[in-house]
C-alpha cells in the first residue's frame, strides 16, 4: 500500500510539475466557463440552475472525451519510450499497483477540471441564485465516475504503444466510441440498444443532473473502470509472454 | 548468491539463451562477458525479474526469480544499460522516491540516501534536475538507485558503456569499492575492465556459458606464440597458405613444435619462439574465433 502512495505521489507531480498539465486545464474550465456564460446564461439567466446544472455537466463530460487521452497518452507510453519502465518493474511492486498508481495520478488531475461543476454553482450563489445541492452533489459523482472510466481507457491505450502520440489518438478513438456508441446505434436493432443504452455514460450523467444517484450507474462505472484497468495490467504484462 | 540451471529463453524462433547454467558465491564480483547479441542483457532482464525464462531456473538468495520475484526484487539492485531515469526529478528527489518504493521505511530514507550519495560523490549535484546531467553522472545516479536500499546483489548492465576514458575510470572505482561490500554481477564487452574489476568471469557466446573461470587463472594459461618466415625455396612458400606465413599461436608447446617442424621440413626458417602469457582478451577471442561471430 506504501508503495502504491508513493508512486501514485510521484504520477501526481508529474502532472502537477507539467506545464502542459495546467494549460490543459486552464483550457478545459475557460471552455466550460465560456459556454455557462455565453450559451447557458443568456437563455436561462442565474434562474433556472437546475438548467444550468444539466447544460454545464453535459459540457464537462463531453470535454472529458478530449481531455482524458491528453492527460493520460503518456502515462505508460512514455515509460516505455524511455525504458524507466524497466527501473519500475525491476523495484518490488506489481504490475497491477503500477497502472493503478498512473490510474490515479491522472484521475486526480481529471478529478480537479470536475470541480468546475460545484465552482460555477458557487459562483451563482454569489449572483443571487440558489442551487439545490443535491442534483451539485450527484452530477459531481457521476463526472468523477465518468472521468474515471475514460481515464482507464486512456492508461489502456497508453499501456498499448511507445508512442504517446498515437496513444493519445487512440485513446480519443476509444473515449469518443464509448460515450457515442450508445447514441449511434440504429434505432430498429433493439436488442443491441438496450443493452448499449444501459452503459450510455452521457445519459447517466444527465440523468445526476437531476439528482438521481443510481447505483446502477455507479456499478457500472466502477465496473467498467476495473475492467479497462485490468486489460491494461494485461497489457503491461506481455513482456512477459513473449 | 546466484544459482542459475538451464535457463533457455526464446523470442519466437529466435532462442536468446540456450541452456545456460552457473552459479555465483556470494561476496564475488563476475564479470559477465559477451559480444552484443550473445544473450547477456536477457540473462540480466531475467534475473532482475523483468521478464521469465522460456524454461531452466535461476534463484537469487534461495529464491526463485519467477515463484518469488517479490523477495528477490528486494535482494537486488539493478541497473539497466540504458539507465533510465525521470529526467523531470531532481537527484535528491529521484532517490527518496526510489528509497521509498524499493521499502524503504521513511524514518530510514533520509539516512539511506546521504549514503549512496556520498558512495557515489553526487554530493553536488543532488539538487540538480537529472536532465541536465552528464552520461557519467546519469551513470553514478543509476548506481545510488540500484544502492539505496542496501542489497546483497548488484546487477550492472554495462556500467561503462558509451562514457569517456575519465568517466570510465571513475565508474571503474566507484564499482572496485562496493566489490567487498556486495556481490556484483557485472555485463560488460570492456575486456580489460573486466580483468581490472572481476574477481571472476563468464563468458556467453551465442546464448551458451562458453567460459567459466576465475581471472586469476586467466593470466596463469600460457600460450606458444611462433613466427616463420617463408624464406626456403620458392616450392616451400607455396607450400603454405599466406596467413601461416606471419605467425601463430598454441595452447601447448608440443603444438608449437610440431608446427615448427612442419615449417623447416618445407624450407621455412624460424623467425621467433616464444611464451606468452594468455589474457581475456585472448580467452575471449579463442571462444568467438572457435564458434564463430553471434548471429
Amino acid at each position: 500500500m506504501t508503495k502504491l502512495l508513493v508512486l501514485t505521489g510521484r504520477e501526481w507531480r508529474a502532472h502537477a510539475y507539467a506545464p502542459g498539465t495546467w494549460i490543459l486545464l486552464g483550457l478545459a474550465w475557460f471552455w466550460i466557463a465560456a459556454m455557462y456564460c455565453w450559451q447557458v446564461l443568456p437563455t436561462t439567466g442565474h434562474g433556472d440552475l437546475q438548467y444550468m446544472l444539466w447544460q454545464v455537466s453535459l459540457h464537462t463530460a463531453n470535454l472529458q472525451i478530449l481531455f482524458v487521452p491528453m492527460l493520460t497518452m503518456r502515462t505508460i507510453a512514455e515509460e516505455r519510450r524511455t525504458g524507466t519502465l524497466e527501473m519500475l518493474a525491476t523495484a518490488p511492486i506489481r504490475d497491477h499497483e503500477i497502472i493503478l498508481a498512473k490510474f490515479l495520478g491522472a484521475l486526480a488531475v481529471a478529478g480537479i477540471m470536475t470541480l468546475i461543476v460545484p465552482f460555477l454553482l458557487v459562483l451563482a450563489v454569489f449572483a443571487g441564485g440558489e442551487p439545490d445541492w443535491g442534483p451539485v452533489l450527484s452530477a459531481s459523482i457521476a463526472l468523477l465516475g465518468t472521468a474515471a472510466v475514460l481515464t482507464a481507457l486512456g492508461v489502456l491505450a497508453s499501456s498499448l504503444t511507445h508512442n504517446q502520440l498515437l496513444a493519445g489518438f487512440l485513446g480519443l478513438i476509444l473515449s469518443f466510441g464509448f460515450m457515442y456508441l450508445p447514441r449511434v446505434v440504429p434505432a430498429d436493432w433493439e436488442t443491441l440498444q438496450e443493452v448499449v443504452a444501459s452503459g450510455d455514460l452521457l445519459q447517466q450523467v444527465e440523468e445526476s443532473a437531476r439528482g438521481l444517484i443510481d447505483l446502477t450507474n455507479i456499478s457500472f462505472q466502477l465496473g467498467m473502470t476495473a475492467l479497462f484497468l485490468f486489460f491494461a495490467t494485461r497489457s503491461l504484462e506481455t513482456r512477459k509472454w513473449i | 548468491m546466484i544459482h542459475v540451471e538451464n535457463l533457455t529463453k526464446r523470442y519466437g524462433a529466435f532462442t536468446a539463451l540456450d541452456g545456460v547454467s552457473f552459479h555465483v558465491p556470494a561476496g564475488r564480483v563476475m564479470g559477465f562477458l559477451g559480444a552484443n547479441g550473445a544473450g547477456k542483457t536477457t540473462t540480466l532482464r531475467i534475473l532482475s525479474c523483468y521478464m521469465p525464462p522460456s524454461s531452466g531456473m535461476a534463484s537469487i538468495g534461495g529464491f526463485d526469480v519467477v515463484r518469488a520475484s517479490d523477495e528477490v526484487r528486494m535482494l537486488i539492485g539493478y541497473m539497466p544499460e540504458s539507465v533510465p531515469l525521470y529526467g523531470d526529478m531532481r537527484v535528491l528527489e529521484y532517490l527518496r522516491f526510489r528509497a521509498r518504493l524499493k521499502g524503504v521505511s521513511s524514518r530510514d530514507v533520509g539516512p539511506a540516501v546521504a549514503r549512496v550519495i556520498a558512495k557515489c560523490h553526487l554530493g553536488e549535484k543532488q539538487r540538480t534536475l537529472i536532465r541536465a546531467l552528464s552520461k557519467g553522472q546519469r551513470q553514478r545516479v543509476g548506481i545510488a538507485d540500484a544502492l539505496v536500499h542496501d542489497p546483497k546483489l548488484l546487477i550492472l548492465d554495462e556500467p561503462t558503456s558509451g562514457l569517456d576514458p575519465d568517466q570510465r575510470i571513475e565508474v571503474r572505482k566507484m564499482i572496485e569499492d562496493l566489490a567487498g561490500e556486495h556481490t556484483v554481477l557485472l555485463s560488460t564487452h570492456i575486456l580489460p575492465e573486466a580483468e581490472a574489476i572481476c574477481s571472476d568471469v563468464l563468458i556467453i557466446h551465442k546464448g551458451r556459458i562458453a567460459a567459466s573461470t576465475p581471472v586469476a587463472d586467466v593470466g596463469t594459461k600460457e600460450r606458444w606464440r611462433v613466427r616463420m618466415s617463408a624464406t626456403g625455396s620458392a616450392a616451400a612458400q607455396q607450400a603454405l597458405p599466406a596467413s601461416e606465413h606471419d605467425e601463430a599461436t598454441f595452447d601447448s608447446a608440443d603444438e608449437a613444435m610440431r608446427h615448427v617442424q612442419r615449417g623447416l621440413q618445407q624450407g621455412q626458417s624460424l623467425v621467433e619462439f616464444g611464451r606468452q602469457r594468455r589474457n581475456l582478451e585472448d580467452l575471449f577471442m579463442s571462444i568467438v574465433a572457435e564458434r564463430g561471430t553471434p548471429s
